[in-house]
This record gives structure tokens, sequence and C-alpha cells, in this order.
């Protein structure tokens, strides 16, 4: 049998017994993945003797008391009011100063624009360490050290390969008939930019807002070096420093912890999860 | 609309600036660190090549490479199979797809100390929930010291990794199933190609992008490997999971010896452009158009 | 999107403006006193909080600026400050961070300070550089050897042991009524240090440091009793060395001592609160029996936070008065309490508990002294004795011989001027 659909050649009739238990085991193996996530869910409710005494049990009684004691430790709420001032702001900079450099190169394309476009693309393959040691001692220069705008500047530069790649091959893939329409109109490039092609690049936009935000929510490296003190603290250093450098932490406080530094990327890619697999495989072919 | 030069340049301008001073800036400074004895704040004096030397000759520094290079292979290797495996379980389930492609995706969502710390207590080997589990069905040979034994630690770090990251994968590798034209498989169809055979002859080639797409990202990830070893071992036991990085941050921000750590990161640095040059021109020229 | 976006360049400028307030070290025309501390306000280590409120109370001409700053950044992040002259006016020490600053003359010297005298002898390693003071040791911390006595009675032990021998057998008896004997979780590397830091107290004789630093001596001899009794744990199959590299010090091994599974655990005076707090049966902290028949058990202190003064202060007048109101007997008594350490005054007595007793008596005997690891000039040298230790642990084995000669060679004799 040859139907025109995809899907429907993929529907095979004559195998569906084996189907349903591939389907099955499909449906496990996911669950089998998603097991430690449960498991630090469910250990997190745990006092510790209760978990030391049966490492895979449920809790008994639930422990809801192990978040107060580590909400506060964890200073959580200045955290993340770090956390998400210092991720806004480096998309917004990475957004604005990226789309903008994108659009003119892909719409100026001269050899000096390719030239800049290799440039920034060649970002992408430089590891973090290359970089740190001297923008560690450029941040003491300009008595950046500790301060939000240091974290801020250096996440908007690492950033922006990605966004460039990103805008660039979007402006390719549609045309600049809007672009010109709005020339016709008396629009000057500013006009033109702000009115019609930033809004067209809503998209490619969400897709770098996303991306951005999580990579700075898992980074650890930056934190360590440019946000050192109390009062700066992200997230990820705030769980590392208390977990990591404490001289005893007890099972009760690692969970709630944990818990506590996965939940904001979890809400948020359960939130945005359409946008994040359509950025994952852009390029590729179709979500 | 038609932009002049000094309008593109004007365009351009904010993120070259942006990109220059705290990108290529630095690379090109580290560049320089890398051949003085600098120290700390203190400005260093120019010493030609001996950091370098030092790198090559340092035992420290050639189990970080080994460590470095076994791990990538595993972590690339097995994240791919998987991720490869898993995206073709998915494609053969329409309906089931969505909820595995979430529910996979949601490690390589969580915060890396997250991640980390629950797989250090999963692997503790009295009270961790992984021996636990293989003693109760029997395994108890099985059952090791997953982070205290220097022949499991570096690949107990691996798994951690490719758990994280197969989702991802597997993610780029299904968009990559999906659009495969219908016309194709028809044609397959029609030529009597099934299970292996039309993965082998049919699918494989036509992955190429997606594969492209994951090898590149999974090896330039794994190279850098830094903050699972930072977090889960602090590259011990012994020196058995000091990655690259690893001695590159201890070298510069635990010792404050910039010059040699610069010179190490230098090291790395072309490491990833040629093995990112090789894996470019190779598999793009298998890459085929439809 | 236009609305997204006023609200991201809006959150761009509040970023810009709030990395303003968030640099410290500008003291500008009023009395602030910038003070850099491991110990955090906000979650009132060693009771600092307290500490800090008292001394806002008794000088409120000064207004204190009190900064945490994560202990493994110390360098990382005071050092470049330092060079830059925006180092804070007073800054947490301990010996490695107090002569990497002092060699670059970033430290004022304190010699003529009032509480020089009233520091006891043998810190002096630990607050001199170059003949000069440099800093006020606030704290001396014993670690010892954590035993369960209920444990120890169930067995028919009832006295804890005091030599190696007995240790022994200690070990043997809880062995075979079943009862798990000495936890050593050595994940990391650091309980293993700590174990070979209190066999050094017994068997590397006072005078070796400096002799190594000088080039005149090696860790071949001195230090083979401390990896030979490494040995004899695992040879005896009192100790898994393989599991002990698996196990965490503190979040697998402290909620199993504190539930009562084992009978000894070597830790620091700092977790007595902690593990009093939890622990359903009676527990001491010992003095490390680790020398032969007839001998006493010794341990060692870990000299842990003291304080020092930027030689740039801007406010140097108002870190003098704080570091005197820090050693002011009452305001020490505060800090020793909240970290069962030890005193380092001669006039300021030891804060008591009867935990404690044992190790508290050994301290008066003289019996409990500084660490051999903080003591070397090394500024890796508590690193390199990690890496060290823990080749006795991957290769149980050897001969004593390969862990001194690898430790010869990862610990640099260096000289101080």
């Amino acid at each position: 049998m040859v139907t025109t659909s995809a899907s429907g050649l993929r529907r095979r009739p004559r195998v569906r017994p084996l189907r349903l238990v591939s389907g099955i085991l499909l449906v496990i193996v996911t669950l089998i993945i998603l097991l430690p996530v449960f498991y630090m869910l469910v250990s997190s409710v745990r006092t510790t003797a209760d978990l030391g005494e049966n490492p895979l049990g449920f809790p008994d009684p639930i422990a809801w008391g192990n978040y107060g004691d580590v909400f506060a430790s964890l200073d959580y709420g200045r955290a993340i009011f770090n956390t998400a001032l210092v991720a806004l702001s480096s998309v917004a900079l990475v957004v604005v100063t990226g789309s903008a450099a994108g659009w003119a190169i892909a719409r100026h394309i001269r050899g000096w624009t390719k030239a800049t476009y290799r440039l920034f693309i060649a970002g992408l393959t430089i590891p973090v360490f290359v970089l740190t040691t001297p923008l560690y001692l450029l941040m003491h220069t300009l008595h950046l050290l500790d301060t939000y705008l240091a974290a801020i500047l250096v996440y908007a530069s690492f950033n922006l390969p990605f966004a460039i790649l990103f805008y660039v091959s979007f402006l390719r893939s549609i045309p600049q008939e809007l672009e010109d329409a709005a020339a016709i109109d008396g629009c000057g490039p500013l006009k033109t930019f702000w009115h019609v092609v930033f809004p067209l690049l809503r998209p490619a936009t969400a897709t770098i807002a996303i991306f951005v935000t999580l990579s700075i929510w898992n980074d650890v490296v930056v934190p360590l070096l440019f946000l050192t003190s109390g009062g700066v603290r992200t997230v990820t250093l705030s769980v590392f420093q208390f977990v990591g450098t404490q001289n005893s932490i007890a099972a009760a406080q690692l969970f709630p912890a944990v818990v506590l530094a996965a939940a904001p990327l979890i809400v948020l890619f359960i939130i945005f999860q359409r946008q994040i697999i359509g950025g994952i495989t852009a390029g590729i072919g179709k979500s | 609309m038609r932009l002049t030069r000094p309008t593109a340049l004007l365009f351009i301008a904010p993120a070259l600036i942006l990109f220059i001073l705290f990108t290529v800036y630095p690379a090109v400074s580290g560049l320089w660190l890398s051949f003085t004895d600098a120290r700390g704040a203190l400005a260093g004096d120019f010493i030609g090549i001996e950091n370098y030397v030092k790198a090559f000759t340092d035992p420290k520094a050639a189990a970080a490479l080994q460590n470095t290079i076994v791990f990538t292979v595993i972590s690339v290797v097995l994240q791919n199979a998987l991720a490869l495996a898993l995206a073709r379980w998915m494609y053969s389930h329409t309906r089931l797809q969505g909820f595995a492609r979430v529910g996979t995706l949601v490690p390589a969502m969580m915060a890396t100390v997250a991640v980390a710390y629950i797989w250090s207590y999963i692997y503790s080997p009295i009270t961790g929930p992984l021996n636990t589990l293989l003693r109760a069905v029997g395994l108890d040979g099985a059952a090791k010291i997953w982070l205290g034994d220097p022949t499991t630690a570096l690949a107990a770090i691996a798994v951690v990794n490719v758990w994280m990251f197969t989702g991802y994968a597997a993610t780029i590798y299904l968009s990559g199933f999906l659009s495969i034209p219908s016309t194709i498989f028809e044609a397959a169809a029609i030529d009597g190609a099934r299970g292996w055979k039309l993965f082998r002859s049919v699918e494989w080639p036509l992955l190429a992008p997606a594969f492209t797409v994951n090898l590149t990202l999974s090896t330039i990830g794994a190279l850098r490997v830094f903050d699972l070893i930072l977090l889960m071992t602090k590259g011990g036991p012994g020196f058995s999971t000091e990655s690259i990085s690893y001695v590159i941050f201890n070298e510069s921000f635990g010792k404050l010896n910039y010059g040699y750590g610069s010179s190490l990161a230098v090291i790395l640095l072309i490491l990833t452009v040629i093995v990112s040059f090789i894996l470019t021109t190779v598999l793009r020229r298998r890459e085929v158009e439809w | 999107m236009r609305r997204i976006a006023l609200a991201a360049v809006l959150a761009a400028g509040i970023a810009v403006t709030a990395s303003g307030c968030a640099s410290t070290g500008d003291g500008g025309d009023e009395n602030v006193l910038t003070v850099v501390s491991w110990k955090s306000e906000d979650t009132n280590d060693a009771d600092m909080k307290t500490i800090n409120d008292l001394f806002r109370k008794e000088h409120p001409e000064i207004k204190l600026e009190y900064t945490w700053v994560d202990n493994p950044d110390w360098l990382t992040y005071n050092n470049p400050r330092f060079a830059a002259g925006t180092a804070a006016d007073v800054l947490m020490l301990d010996r490695v961070k107090m002569i990497a600053f002092a060699s670059q003359g970033f430290l004022a010297d304190l010699s003529d300070q009032p509480w020089v005298d009233r520091q006891m002898d043998d810190l002096t390693p630990f607050n001199q550089y170059d003949g000069k003071t440099y800093q006020f040791n606030a704290e001396n911390i014993p670690l010892g050897l954590y035993a369960n006595m209920d444990l120890l009675a169930q067995a028919g032990i009832d006295e804890v042991p005091q030599t190696w021998p007995e240790f022994i057998d200690a070990l043997e008896t809880l062995k075979a009524a079943g009862i798990p004997g000495f936890s050593v979780p050595n994940k990391g590397g650091w309980m293993g240090e700590q174990i070979a830091l209190e066999l050094a107290a017994t068997h590397v004789p006072a005078g070796w440091v400096e002799d190594y630093d000088a080039g005149d001596a090696s860790f071949t001899g001195t230090w083979d009793p401390v990896v030979d009794a490494f040995k004899e744990l695992f040879a005896k199959d009192l100790v898994d060395p393989a599991l002990s590299l698996g196990l965490d010090p503190n979040v697998d091994a402290m909620p199993e001592f504190q539930a009562g599974k084992w009978a000894f655990m070597v830790q620091g005076a700092w977790s007595l609160t902690n593990i009093l707090e939890n622990a359903q049966f009676e527990v001491t902290l010992n003095a490390f029996p680790g020398g032969p028949a007839g001998s006493e058990p010794k341990a060692f202190n870990f000299v842990g936070s003291g304080w020092g003064i930027n030689a740039a202060a801007k406010n140097p007048d108002a870190a003098r008065t704080y570091l005197d109101f820090l050693a002011s007997p009452e305001i020490a008594t505060i800090f020793l309490e909240a970290e069962a350490g030890f005193s380092t005054l001669k006039d300021v007595p030891s804060p008591s508990n009867e935990a404690s007793k044992p190790i508290e008596d050994s301290f008066a005997a003289g019996n409990v002294t500084p660490s051999v690891a903080q003591m070397l000039n090394d500024p890796d040298a508590e690193f390199d004795l990690i890496k060290g230790v823990e080749n006795i642990f991957l290769n149980p084995t050897a001969p004593a011989s390969d862990t001194t000669s690898l430790l010869n060679s990862l610990v640099e004799p260096t000289q101080l001027k």
C-alpha cells in the first residue's frame, strides 16, 4: 500500500502488536531518562535520616521545611533577581546590537561586510577559557569587577556570534520587498529597521533570547570570575558556593538547593517548548 | 531599502565594538600573555616559548589532554548513537513524538549545577540510588565506586554529559528524519527497501546535515568540558578527571599563573579549531542535496 | 514586541545604574570602613552579624561596610583590587593568603598593635612574615577523632583508644562485633589529608617543616610512619581504600555518623554543635591516637580565619579600631564559641564543652599543634598533600617510598625572605 503522506506510510498495519510494545517501551525509556529529575523532586522533601535509611523510598513524612532553610541560605530571592537582571540585560544588548549588525551584513553585501561576518563566526569556536584571564585583567582595568555590567558585557559579546549567524541566515530567507516599500514611503534606515525589519525578525529574536537566557542560567564560569561577592551572585554560583564549599551540607539541604537551581529553567522550557525546539532544529529541517 | 556604506557601518558598529573589546582583544591579549611569565595582577616579562615547552613536558598537562580526548570520544560516540536510535524510534511513533521529545529534552534544560549534584548523589557508593538499585536486582558485582575509582570516574562524568544532551541531539536528528521527503520513501518502498537496509541506503545519507550539526556541537562542547568536572570531582581521584579547561582554570585563577594558564588555553584553542575544521570539511562533503 | 524591547532596554538601563551601587571601596568623605570576609553576615557565620552589630553600636561614628566573598575565590577577588588600590580596609586572612599579599607589600605592618603580645606564641608563623606582624589570628580550630561512645560500649570498649595499637585493637573488636569502625570518606582527598595531618602531629618532629623548606629534609623516612599507618588500616581490612575514594565527607559520611552508624570519624570541631544537635548517642571529640604504646594522643589545629589591614587602607584608624574590637576578650569569646575553636589569645580562655573535654585537655597539655600543611611555605602545599595522600588510597600496597617521593616532587621547598 502506497499513500502520499509520509505519516500514512509510516503506519505499517501488519506489525501492530510489535508497534504497541515498541510504543510502550518508548514511553518507558523517556520516563527512565526523567528518573533523576523525579528523584531530585521526591528527595527534596525527605529528611536526611529518612533518605539515609532508604535512598529509593518516598518521603515519610513530607519535609517541606527543607526548603525554608535553604531558601534563606542561598539568599534565593536576591540571586534570582541578579540572574534575571543579568540575563535580561544581556539579551537586550545581544538582540539590539546583533539584529542591527545582522541586517547590515545580510543586506549590504560587500567584501568588508563578508569579512566582518567571518570574524563574528570565528568567535563560535573560541573556548571561553581562552578569554577569561585577559577579560579578567581588562575588567579590572575598567573597574568593573564584581558589577553586573561586567557579566552583561561578557555575555553579550560571547553570544553575539551565535545571534549574528542566526539573524543573517534568517534575513537571507526572507525577501527584501517590505524594506524596499518602506524606503519608498520615505522611511530612513533607522526607521525602516525599527518599524519593519526588527518586527520581522521576531521569531529569530525569540529563539536567541531563549538560548542566551538558557546559557546564562547554566553558566558557572562568568559568575565565578566576575560576580564573586555576595550581593551580585547568580543562582548557579549561589548553589555552587552553598553546596560545594560548605563544611557540612546534608542531603536535606542538597536536594532543595538543586531543585531551586533547576526549577526556573524547567518552567521556562515548559512555557516556551515550541520556540525552544524550533530554535534547536533551526537550519536542519522540520520540527 | 539600499543601505549605503556609512549606514551599514553604523548598524554594524555597536556589535563590532562589543565583540572586538570583549572577545577579539582578549583572544589576542591571551596569545600575548602566553609568552610571558605574568602572575596575578603583576604584569609579566616576555619569556618566549617557555610556557609552551613546560606545557608539552608537564605530565599533568599531558594527562589533562588525554582525559579531554577520552571524555570527548566517549561523549560524542555514545550521545550520537543513542540520540540517533531515539530519534528513529520517535519518528516511527507519530503520536508519542511530542511527549518523548519534550521528556528527553528536560535534562538539557536543567542548570548544570543541579545536574552535577544530583548525579554525584546518584553515584555515591553506599547510599547512592544507582548502587542500591544494582544490589536490589542482584547485580552486586556491577556496583562500583563510580566517582572514586580512577578507572570509572571520567566515564561516569561523560555519562552525565550524555544524559544531559542526548535528548537535545535526538531533537536535531528527529527534525532530520521529518524533513526527508515522502517521495523518497515511496521510491524506496517500491525498491523493497526496509528496516536496516532502508536506514543505511536512504535515511542515513539524508540525515547528513543533522549529523554534521550534532557531531560539531557535541565535539566542541566536550572538548571544553569544565563545569561538570569542577562540580563532581574537582579533577580527582588523583589527576584522573582533570580536563584541559579545568587545568587552565586551576593554573590561572587558583595559582594565579596567568602566563602558563594562557599557553594551555591557546593549545586548547588550536585543538578546537583543528577538530572543527576537520569535522566541517569531512562531513560537509558527504552531505547530499535533494 | 515593541513593549518587550522597551522593557529590555529599560532593564539594561537599570543594570548600568545598579552596577554602580554594587562596587565597594569608594569611601568618599564619610567615615566608612570596608571589610571583606569569608564569614557571611547574612547567614551569621561565626556569629559575625552579632559581632558587627555590637561594633556598630559601640562605634556609631564608623560606617561599617561588610562584604562576603567565598574563601576559594580569595586571591582571584582581592589580588587585582590590591594592585589597583581598591581593596578593602580590613581583610580576612590565613597564613597562605597573608604571605601572598604581604610579599607583594599589600598589607599594613601591625607589629605595634596592642593585641600582638597577647597572641599565643606558637602562632607566630601564622601572623608574621619577614619578622613583622600582619594579622590577628582569630581562631585555632582543632580537628580530632569523634567517637560514638554508645557503639563502643556495645562492642565492650569503654574508653576511647589513646595509642595506635589500641586504635587498631578497637577497630578489630568493632569489626568482629559487626559494627562499622572508622569512617574515612576521602572523595576529593580532603579527609585523607586530615588523617595524615593527625598522624603527622605524632610522627613529624617539630622543626621538620623549616628543614624541608630550607631543602635540608624530605618526606622520605620522616613521613613513612604516616603512610604505613594508612597501609596497615587497608591491609587489615579495617578501611576499604577504594570505597573511601567514593564517599563524600559531608553528603555521605556526616549523616551516617550522626545517625549512629559509625564508631569513629575525623572532623573539625566546627561540626561539634551540629553533631551534638542531631546525635541520639554520647559523642566525644578526642586527640588522635597515632603513637606507639604508652604515648599520648595528639592532634592538629587548623589555624583558621584571621584579620589583616590593607597597607593602603582608606580608613586606617577605623581599621585598627575594628581589629582591636575583634581582639577584645568579650568579642573573641563570642567568635570562638560560634566556631567551637580554641583561643588564640593568652588572656582569653577557650570555650569549653563536655563533649570536647578530651581534646581540650590534650590542648592544655600541649599536644595539639598547628597544621603542618599550613606551615609549609609552598602556597599549594595543602593541595599537594591531598594529591600525595590520595596516592596511598589509589595504590594501597605500593611501598611507602612511592608516596613520599611523590610528595617530595609535589611540595616545593620554598624559602621566604
